[in-house]
């Protein structure tokens, strides 16, 4: 035992499944002596504790010096050049790390939302300052010091905020429910968050903040009114209006440069997921119905009697009405699970060349491939010949063939496994090529796999694959019946058709684009409105100038024209900082993407036209009530 | 050139009831003249200019511009017809404070799908007519109230309209500034164009030739000077 661990783990670290939320049972690993003789099979993960006062490089350095160790002493096994060895990871990153970048992905995209909310906001009291100026303007000739109307204005958007936070955490009530329903199974420890103190704390506190932060700067314009003007013209056309106008343009430039940035990155998100869904897995993962069998060592020690069992298993699964090909694997495509082992090559020294083959390993039976429909592509399938006493027969993939027998055919050529007496090495002669299979994800290249007929390779734990003509579902009872006819102890476990395995698979990028689409859209809802506003203030705004305008001749679609010209001009400028945002910030997206560049014309293009077409129709309801003013009521108003 | 046929003008006040702002108004106005419409605050006159401008459209009876029936013409058609025979000038200028004296004169001619260098010949001729070429690039807060609705009148004739309504031109100026405007409405009817303007003043009527008195939405003295 490493000194920088302490083991076992105290008995409190283990309560409430802190490990995998599956587990039921916990019981103690034992090898026996063969197994701990075994050097070629990684199946197995460490987890420890560091000892008080231990740091991970602490930790990381006895290991260094133990694996440092074994390489003379084992040297077919940790050749230096292999890189094996061991690393420590802290527990936390083990666990979250893979979600670590798209969490903070979808806490920027919370980031950005906010900031956009805040501009409406902002944007909203500028409009409102607006149109209160005369009576700001009012109040001070009656005796109102600045700092006396900057409170009651800010008073007033701290409420305004204070209100939203209410509606949020009512939403995040309902929100957090759905979440935990659909993420489950995605983000780690997810059904540990709740709406505790703490959040309720933060979202006051942010809501007084963003209140106060952002409606300062419309409090401070209104607290201040060009008296003068203000009450000689009503608020019409002064230069505090002015200075009002150009700040509610730069907040909608920032909205939709905002807006732009979040759709991009969902629309990136997208796109990725649209690719990965159409990679061919390598299988059909349709209409088969898989399950988990763990046979017990005591009864069904390792060899004859777990093989019988299996064997026995496939036969009365085979025989049920509806079932088309049943096999077994130990390790089921896109599940997660994995192990590999290292080989020689027969005719190869690896020593010599540095080439020290270790790869993913699976013990399968016969109809394996029929089951996933994975294509032979040279030599044959394992048939009921290839048992326990019969010559060593490995299958490979087309992966394989091409690292180790490039340019040459593989099959009949052979491998073994080593063992602690060189007089007992038994042979594997490649007897089949099959296709890839995107074992580890389907954003992940295919890995060299190879595979044993199960009587040659026996595990106790194995998974059922059953592919039935319909529906797969219907035979999940049957096959619980079937295997309790045969031995009556014996549960089946994680039973789920192949395709929930492939769409789990993927369920945390569904997750990331799901959210972040939700983010984008109310974004886009958000720039919307703040568009809507603006214009729709503009056009209250400028009611004289059309009335003007159109008395001078301007018909309907100039007014038109010039109002939703004025916010394609703010959409023009927003657009341009928003690519230009968006073009240093998808990086950060590019390890969540698959077969898409971070940097995508079609998408940029796509979503920009998207948030152009939208500000259009935010912009053209105001702009067509613009075209329905009255020069007559236009000309006389507040002239 | 103007000829109305029983023009009403009026706003329902609900229970089937309507007040009437213009009654029964028939009226030939010939072109050439420089009409004065006259009357009481509220006897209807600013809403016979905006029918006789088009801008209105929810008046009953006939209305005949140049032969052409005007009643019977859709709005689009209207406008139209405004834009290529009718200039305003208003009491209040209304001249756009974002633009400058030369953009302002400019905006007529844009809305008549003028070409951009036909509109700086023309303006740049209405500048130097109404000697107001210092002025093209100031805002209109940076000049007086009379220089304003000079830039205001310029900006009516630039179209080179047949017929100039002027709705209390002079209500905003002081009496020198007042006389100068007039005696431009003056030297453009001379010059032929059609002028017909609402006025309390009985001075500035007297600068036309022919009154017309309106009260409570009558025509009360359609008389000739």
């Amino acid at each position: 035992m490493p000194a920088s661990f302490e083991f076992p783990i105290p008995l409190f670290g283990l309560q409430g499944n802190q490990f995998a939320g599956r587990a039921d049972i916990w019981k103690p690993v034992s090898f026996t002596e063969d197994e701990l003789k075994q050097r070629g099979g990684r199946s197995y993960g460490v987890i420890g504790r560091l000892r008080s006062g231990v740091s991970s490089k602490q930790a990381q350095a006895e290991l260094n010096t133990i694996t440092a160790n074994w390489i003379p002493r084992f040297k077919e096994n940790y050749a230096v050049e292999t890189g094996f060895g061991a690393r420590v990871y802290g527990l936390q990153d083990q666990v979250v790390g893979g979600m670590r970048p798209a969490l903070l992905i979808l806490l920027g995209a919370v980031a950005l939302v906010l900031l956009i909310a805040c501009a409406n906001l902002t944007t909203m009291l500028l409009a409102r300052g607006g149109s209160r100026e005369r009576e700001m303007a009012i109040r001070v000739a009656l005796g109102a010091g600045p700092m006396r109307l900057l409170r009651f204005l800010l008073i007033e958007s701290v409420l305004l905020s204070v209100i939203g936070g209410v509606a949020g955490i009512v939403a995040a009530i309902w929100g957090l429910d759905v979440l935990t329903a659909v993420g489950a199974k995605t983000v780690p420890r997810l059904r540990e968050v709740n709406l505790d103190a703490t959040v309720l704390f933060l979202t006051f506190v942010i809501s007084v903040a963003t209140g106060i932060l952002f409606g300062i700067a419309p409090a401070v314009a209104s607290a201040k009114p060009e008296l003068t003007e203000a009450l000689k013209e009503g608020g019409r056309g002064t230069s505090s209006g002015a200075r009002r106008n150009q700040l509610r343009n730069s907040l909608v430039v920032s909205e939709i440069a905002l807006a732009l940035v979040l759709l991009i990155g969902a629309g990136l998100l997208m796109k990725s997921f649209v690719h990965l869904q159409k990679v061919n897995p390598g299988f059909n993962p349709k209409n088969v119905v898989t399950a988990e069998l763990s046979l017990p060592l005591l009864k069904y020690p390792r060899g004859k009697p777990v093989i019988d069992f299996y064997a026995e298993v496939l036969r009365r699964v085979s025989a049920l009405p509806g079932v088309q090909t049943a096999a077994f694997t130990n390790v089921l495509p896109l599940s997660g699970s994995n192990t590999d082992n290292s080989f020689h090559i027969e005719g190869r020294n690896e020593m010599q060349t540095k080439v020290f083959p270790d790869e993913e390993i699976r013990s399968i039976t016969p109809d394996y491939f029929r089951v996933l429909q994975t294509p032979l592509l040279r030599g044959r399938f394992f048939t009921e010949a290839d048992n326990a006493d019969a010559p060593g027969v490995v299958i490979i993939n087309q992966a394989m063939a091409k690292k180790y027998w490039p340019g040459e055919d593989a099959v009949r050529k052979r491998i073994n496994f080593g063992d602690s007496d060189p007089q007992k090495i038994k042979w594997f002669m490649v007897v089949g090529v099959v296709g890839d299979i995107h074992h580890q994800g389907l954003d992940v290249d295919p890995k060299p796999e190879f595979y044993l007929p199960h009587p040659q390779r026996a595990y106790r734990g194995m998974i059922l694959a059953v592919r039935s003509g319909q529906d797969s579902r219907a035979l999940i009872s049957t096959l619980r019946k079937e295997i309790q006819s045969i031995d009556p102890d014996q549960p089946l476990a994680n039973v789920r058709t192949l395709e929930t395995v492939a769409g789990e698979s993927i369920a945390p990028r569904r997750m990331s684009v799901a959210l972040l689409g939700v983010f984008a859209s109310i974004a886009l809802l958000l720039a919307g409105v703040g568009i809507y506003g603006v214009i729709s203030y503009l056009v209250v705004q400028r009611t004289h100038e059309i009335g003007v305008r159109m008395a001078l001749g301007a018909q309907r679609q100039d007014v038109l024209r010039m109002v939703v010209g004025h916010a394609l001009k703010l959409v023009g400028i927003g657009a341009v900082i928003g690519l230009v945002l968006a073009l240093l910030s998808t990086r950060a997206l590019a390890a969540l993407l698959y077969s898409v560049s971070a940097f995508d014309l079609t998408t940029f293009l796509f979503v920009t036209i998207t948030l152009a077409g939208v500000a259009l129709l935010a912009s053209y309801v105001p702009a067509l009530r613009a075209t329905r003013a009255d020069p007559m009521i236009a000309l006389s108003h507040n002239a | 050139m103007i000829k109305l046929r029983n023009l009403e003008r009026s706003y329902p006040l609900g229970h089937g009831k309507f007040f009437y702002v213009l009654r029964d108004i028939t009226l030939d106005l010939a072109e050439g003249e420089f009409v004065s419409v006259m009357g009481p605050s509220g006897a209807g006159k600013s809403t016979l200019l905006h029918i006789l401008g088009m801008h209105d459209h929810g008046w009953t009876g006939e209305y005949f511009f140049n032969e052409t029936a005007v009643h019977h013409l859709k709005a689009k058609e209207r406008a139209t017809l405004r834009n290529e025979n009718i200039g305003f000038v208003f009491q209040q200028y209304h001249l756009l404070d974002d633009l400058t004296v030369y953009e302002n004169l400019e905006i007529p001619l844009s809305y008549r799908k003028i070409g951009r260098s036909e509109r700086a010949a023309i303006v740049g001729d209405t500048l130097d007519r109404f000697q107001i070429v210092g002025k093209k690039d100031l805002y209109p807060r940076q000049l007086s109230g009379g220089q304003q609705q000079l830039v205001a009148v310029a900006r009516a004739i630039i179209a080179d309209p047949k017929l100039i309504l002027a709705d209390e031109p002079t209500g905003n100026l002081h009496s020198s500034q007042g006389e100068e405007i007039m005696q431009l409405f003056q030297k453009l009817n001379a010059e032929g164009t059609t002028i017909i303007q609402v006025t309390h003043s009985e001075k500035n009527a007297g600068y036309g030739n022919r009154i017309v008195q309106l009260r409570d939405g009558w025509v009360v003295e359609p008389d000739r000077k």
